[in-house]
């Protein structure tokens, strides 16, 4: 079996490949130290899957912890995995849009998956996971919520920023003012999709497009970012946070195979 | 080999560091300059210490911050903060301060230095036009006003036998820079990008001379063993192009190093451009003059069409010549000659090169690195 572990700065997500489909994956917070937390995330999927860890064939790290795992046999960012996994779930997929905890990012892949170029949004979280975490907190409303609770919304607000601490004062202001929380909710996911959207438009999009990383499970900001791109994303039949992690799995497949160079 | 080069250089540059000072307190004046097409072989036939002004450091960049503004690109903080902080190299040696007006930002470096040290500083112009007799006559009468501003400087009139002398020097320093950068790009020198980069800006530094005799003396000896140093790991051949990395801003060609490509050339103005295409034939003003002009333009001045474009054939013959795989644009934070051309220069070395190119858009200082890793690893990973 073949393991992918996705060490990001939020939340670690390992997925076990086994005979070529998925036999296990976890999804743990991936607190203050990142090879702890491979180490636990991948306890975890193991012990979902029933598995033992003397079954392992090669491993494979990514994310922004992947250096941390000493266990792994190799590491690949993140970028090549994400193309790679959204690849297996959706073949036809040339664009994918990855946004995770701290960063997003747009690529393009090949045929078999392979990365041919990609952008990423400069060093500040505006507009990821970890603002969205924010703006819940401000708002009070559960982060796996934001989402369904946005689309309740009848008059999305304008955000003027995307920066995390900006955009918590405007959210504080807007709540005072007596506005909506669903429509303050719909307004910070139309920033996001602005924020990336732009990014994807400048970069060049081709089609079919994946949404991936722990905010394309976020209805209210994928409805967004659909609206403002004029395209939908292709359906993709696994939790969208794992995407890298199995890009990480079947990369750990394809070199003990040797189908790829370690 | 190795070893015994980089612990010379390091000799030689502390030794530099050391012997300016006693130099001056003889009476020899130190000209500071900002940019690499001023002409060295003037100031250095004219007696004075021609050094290059900057080192990247982030306590000098908040310095210079002081004096400038938070938009002001980290090349000029820099520069600023090391000529106005007193215990400095540059601000306790340097006399004079001079450098081409290449951007308002460098304008504004030479006047905020003009003001607070209260020394010596003067700037040059050059056409933004590609040369014709009109660009040849405005340029000669700059290089012609820039040797009475030394002359005056200095106390001395340049009298040819000297100026020969120099110019011969200065010849000889960029042809061996050629050939240690052919060496290095056949990958037989040994060395990795980050230490031929030190050897190319050592002579912002040392003595003319003094710089020649160790290069020669380098390329003797990677002559002798290249054989031995000769590499053939197949490691991805990179080219840097973009903004200005000043003598300790190293961190991005680390990163690349360490990913496990090897970089063989660049288009810098701390690095090749400091040399390539620069070798004076007639040692005269007006030959000088000539080299100057017709070499590979500055940044900022790039031509209207894209087809037309000095810099990108510049950039186009050097990666035939180095056989480049694919290159890393480095645009320095308001650095905007760089920021303003990085899809234009993407999109014509994927179409005229068939290159791919990755934009990095940074500035001094180590905090950036993880980000920059991941950056660079991807990039590899489509090569």
């Amino acid at each position: 079996m073949y393991i992918g572990v996705d060490i990001g700065s939020l939340v670690t997500k390992t997925v076990i490949l086994k005979d070529g489909d998925i036999a296990s994956y976890s999804i743990i917070d991936s607190r203050s130290d990142p090879e702890k937390a491979a180490k636990r995330s991948l306890e975890h999927a193991l012990r979902k899957a029933g598995l033992g860890g003397d079954e392992i064939a090669f491993t494979v790290a990514t994310g922004y912890g992947r250096t941390a795992f000493s266990d792994a046999d190799k590491t690949v960012t993140e970028l090549s995995c994400h193309g790679r996994g959204a690849h297996f779930l959706h073949p036809a997929a040339r664009t994918i849009i990855d946004v995770g905890g701290q960063d997003s990012k747009v690529l393009r892949i090949d045929k078999s998956g392979d990365m041919v170029d990609f952008a990423m949004n400069d060093k500040c979280a505006a507009g990821t996971g970890r603002f969205l975490e924010v703006m819940c907190h401000a708002l009070e409303i559960p982060l796996e919520e934001l989402g369904s609770f946005s689309l309740r919304s009848t008059n999305s607000l304008r955000m003027s920023s995307t920066c995390t601490v900006f955009a918590e004062t405007e959210v504080i202001s807007l709540l005072a003012a007596k506005q909506k929380k669903e429509d303050i909710a719909a307004g910070l996911h139309h920033a996001i999709a602005r924020r990336v959207g732009n990014m994807a438009k400048s970069f060049g999009i081709e089609k079919d497009m994946v949404f991936v990383g722990g905010v394309a499970k976020n209805s209210g900001v994928r409805k967004a970012l659909e609206e403002f791109l004029g395209m939908k994303f292709a359906p993709i039949s696994h939790d969208p946070q794992i995407v890298g992690a199995l890009g990480a799995a079947l990369l750990a497949e394809d070199f003990y195979e040797g189908r790829k160079k370690p | 080999m190795k070893m015994n080069v980089l612990s010379q250089l390091n000799d030689l540059l502390e030794q530099r560091r050391t012997e300016i000072p006693k130099l001056r307190s003889k009476g020899q004046k130190v000209f500071g300059y900002v940019c690499c097409k001023v002409p060295v072989e003037i100031v250095h036939a004219l007696g004075m210490i021609p050094i290059r002004i900057g080192v990247a450091a982030e306590a000098k960049m908040a310095t210079g911050k002081e004096f400038t503004h938070q938009f002001t690109c980290p090349y000029i903080k820099c520069i600023v903060g090391e000529m106005l902080e007193q215990g400095d190299f540059f601000h306790d040696n340097v006399d004079v301060i001079s450098g081409f007006v290449t951007c308002l930002t460098v304008h504004r470096c030479l006047e905020v230095l003009k003001q607070y040290t209260g020394k010596t500083t003067f700037y040059l112009t050059h056409p933004l036009n590609p040369p014709t007799k009109r660009e040849e006559k405005f340029y000669m009468a700059e290089i012609a006003h820039f040797v009475s501003q030394l002359e005056a400087a200095s106390g001395k009139k340049l009298d040819n036998p000297r100026l020969k002398e120099s110019v011969e020097i200065f010849n000889w320093i960029r042809v061996k820079l050629r050939e240690l950068c052919r060496l290095h790009s056949m990958n037989c020198s040994g060395l990795r990008w980050s230490e031929v980069l030190k050897i190319i800006q050592a002579g912002f530094l040392l003595d003319a001379k003094q710089y020649l005799a160790f290069l020669m003396e380098t390329i003797r000896k990677i002559e002798a063993e290249k054989e031995e140093l000769q590499d053939s790991n197949g490691a991805p051949r990179i080219m840097l192009i973009g903004s200005p990395m000043l003598p300790g801003d190293d961190m991005l060609i680390k990163i690349i190093e360490d990913c496990g490509a090897r970089i063989v050339a660049d288009t810098l103005c701390t690095g090749m451009r400091t040399f390539e295409d620069l070798v004076i034939s007639e040692p005269t003003i007006a030959g000088i003059a000539q080299t100057y002009l017709n070499s590979n333009p500055c940044a900022s001045a790039q031509d209207l069409e894209i087809e037309k474009d000095r810099r990108l054939k510049h950039t186009f013959r050097l990666i035939r010549e180095h056989k480049v795989q694919g290159a890393v644009y480095y645009a320095l934070r308001f650095c905007d000659h760089y920021a303003f051309k990085d899809d234009e220069t993407k999109q014509f070395l994927a179409e005229k090169a068939g290159i791919p190119m990755i934009s990095i858009h940074s500035e001094y200082g180590e905090t950036e690195e993880g980000r920059l890793r991941t950056r660079i690893e991807g990039f590899l990973e489509t090569l």
